[in-house]
């Protein structure tokens, strides 16, 4: 019945022409799943077929057709780009991955299937979950009326047209949640990047408060320190957010005491934990993420499914570039056992970033990490950060470009 | 599997981006590159150590953008070695040890070089 299903859907995609002689003349070719089409998933999918090809059987499920890159998406606030899109064509036609646009309601590990929201079973071998983060509100609020932005898309578009109705004297409030959370630049380059745009582009005399729940600036520290200078930024370190008004428009946080401030724009990023399906297939620790065997990304809790990008837990950074590195450990590591060997036992990661402060200056940062079998970890053996300059802006798109195509292209 | 593999052998232009609204514009990625998929996995721990610069100089060392290619690179070391640490590419050179360049150059230095 499983099989049936599992065919009856390449049936429905466009590789199905390519791929179903395979299918049918290799009963016994493994099927790996990956679930989720962002920079992991993207990456292992495609990684899993340049490497694997014949040998292996890849279904990618992923509800949308469209991905929306968060990397770069501050710069559609400032109004200099727009939103980064891709599909997942490249993926079936160049490699034969399968596409399954739907979501996933459940797993069976026992039974090592997955029942997607129309009720129909898809059978793995093995199964890679990218499924990315979600996140924990502090109470029930409307996130039409008080953006994330933090998953790109219509979040993206709603944070934008609000900040392009700001007028003088109006107050723009930036939460930035406990760390760990998704691209830990992120919130401090979007507070550079809309502070300039509202004074040196919009020519307004604006608010912009950013509330920290960290203790300090937790990643190039120098270079948004600065900026916020620059720009009259009012940064607030140690506030935790304790309550959220949606009708007034308003956040309350505690520095030692309950502070009450109004915005005209509320952007709250809130605390972030492992996605859903993640959560509730029990692969999570008490920190909420998903603990995993860095050597292969294999839950230590369920064996076959592995969990690679921001659901995982571990010391790397919860962002894109470094998501693509961790898939190409976990195909390799999952190719290696289903070809009868022990995955490669010294890997290396790396992270880079390139953020604007600005609508013409970007500052970098970088990281190689690599396996210490002792803590189960991947540690940090060198990091590096940039300065500020048009030339890291100019450098920032020719990252880009390179990894979005590694991605997905 | 050579009907498979033929499917494939198709130099086309992707277009991997459009444009979602605003001021900004879209972005076009040329492909040339035509995957030929093996029948079988091998192992290779050069190859693993190497996909791991892709992020930044593209597939199999093809750069899309106006960054180097190392694919077909033959002095592999010498370009981790040059730059400072002030500069991405040293500051990312000094998490990888000479021999692990060496296994980057023996899997990088099969590929012929690009075109730019």
């Amino acid at each position: 019945m499983q099989r049936r299903d599992f065919i009856k859907y390449l049936g429905l995609g466009s590789a199905a022409l390519t791929l179903s002689p395979v299918i049918l003349s290799a009963a016994t070719t493994p099927t790996v799943v990956v679930v989720g089409g962002g920079f992991s998933g993207a990456t292992a999918a495609k990684y899993l077929k340049m490497w694997g090809g014949s040998s292996v059987n890849v279904v990618l499920i992923e509800p949308n057709a469209t991905y929306y890159s968060p990397i770069l998406s501050n710069l559609v606030l400032n109004n200099q780009k727009s939103l980064y899109q891709f599909n997942y064509n490249d993926l079936a036609s160049k490699y034969g991955v399968s596409i399954i646009n739907k979501s996933v309601n459940s797993i069976d590990a026992n039974a090592k299937s997955l029942t997607l929201n129309d009720g129909s079973k898809v059978a793995y071998d093995k199964l890679i979950l990218a499924t990315g983060i979600d996140f924990i509100q502090v109470n029930s609020y409307d996130f039409n009326k008080v953006p994330h932005a933090w998953i790109a898309g219509e979040q993206t578009t709603i944070l934008k047209n609000q900040i392009d109705s700001m007028q003088d004297g109006d107050t723009f409030v930036l939460t930035i949640p406990k760390s760990p959370y998704r691209c830990p630049p992120g919130p401090y380059e979007r507070a550079c990047v809309v502070a300039d745009y509202l004074k040196n582009t919009k020519g307004l005399n604006c608010n912009v408060i950013v509330l920290d729940e960290n203790s300090d600036i937790i990643v190039e520290k120098d270079s948004f320190l600065n900026a916020f200078n620059d720009y009259g930024v009012d940064y607030r370190a140690n506030s935790t957010i304790v309550a959220v008004d949606d009708v007034n428009l308003s956040v309350t946080y505690n520095n030692g005491s309950n502070i009450t401030i109004n915005a005209d724009v509320l952007n709250v990023i809130p605390r972030q934990k492992a996605a859903r399906l993640v959560v509730d297939s029990a692969l999570t620790d008490s920190t909420n993420f998903a603990p995993v065997n860095l050597l292969n990304y294999e839950s230590t809790l369920v064996k076959d499914i592995h969990i690679i990008g921001d659901s995982h837990k571990s010391s790397q950074p919860k962002a894109g570039h470094i998501a693509n590195s961790e898939a190409k450990i976990c195909a390799d590591a999952v190719l290696r056992e289903l070809s009868g060997s022990a995955p490669y036992a010294k890997p290396k990661t790396n992270s880079a970033c390139y953020s604007p402060i600005s609508k013409s200056e970007a500052t970098w940062l970088s990281a190689v990490y690599e396996y210490n079998a002792a803590s189960n970890d991947m540690v940090k053996v060198y990091g590096g950060a940039g300065v500020p300059s048009t030339q890291n802006y100019s450098d920032m798109f020719k990252w880009t470009t390179n990894l979005f195509s590694d991605t997905f292209a | 599997m050579k009907a498979l593999i033929s499917t494939f052998a198709v130099t086309a232009v992707f277009i991997i981006s459009g444009c979602g609204g605003g001021g900004g514009d879209s972005t076009t990625t040329t492909s040339s590159q035509t995957p030929t998929l093996p029948t079988s996995y091998t192992k290779d721990d050069g190859r693993l150590l190497a996909s791991q610069c892709a992020q930044c100089h593209g597939t199999n060392g093809y750069s899309q953008s106006d960054w180097d290619s190392i694919a077909g690179e033959d002095d592999l070391l010498e370009e981790f070695r040059e730059y400072s640490t002030f500069h991405i590419m040293g500051a990312q050179a000094q998490g990888y040890s000479d021999s692990e360049v060496a296994l980057m150059q023996d899997y990088l230095s099969k590929f012929s070089e690009a075109d730019d």
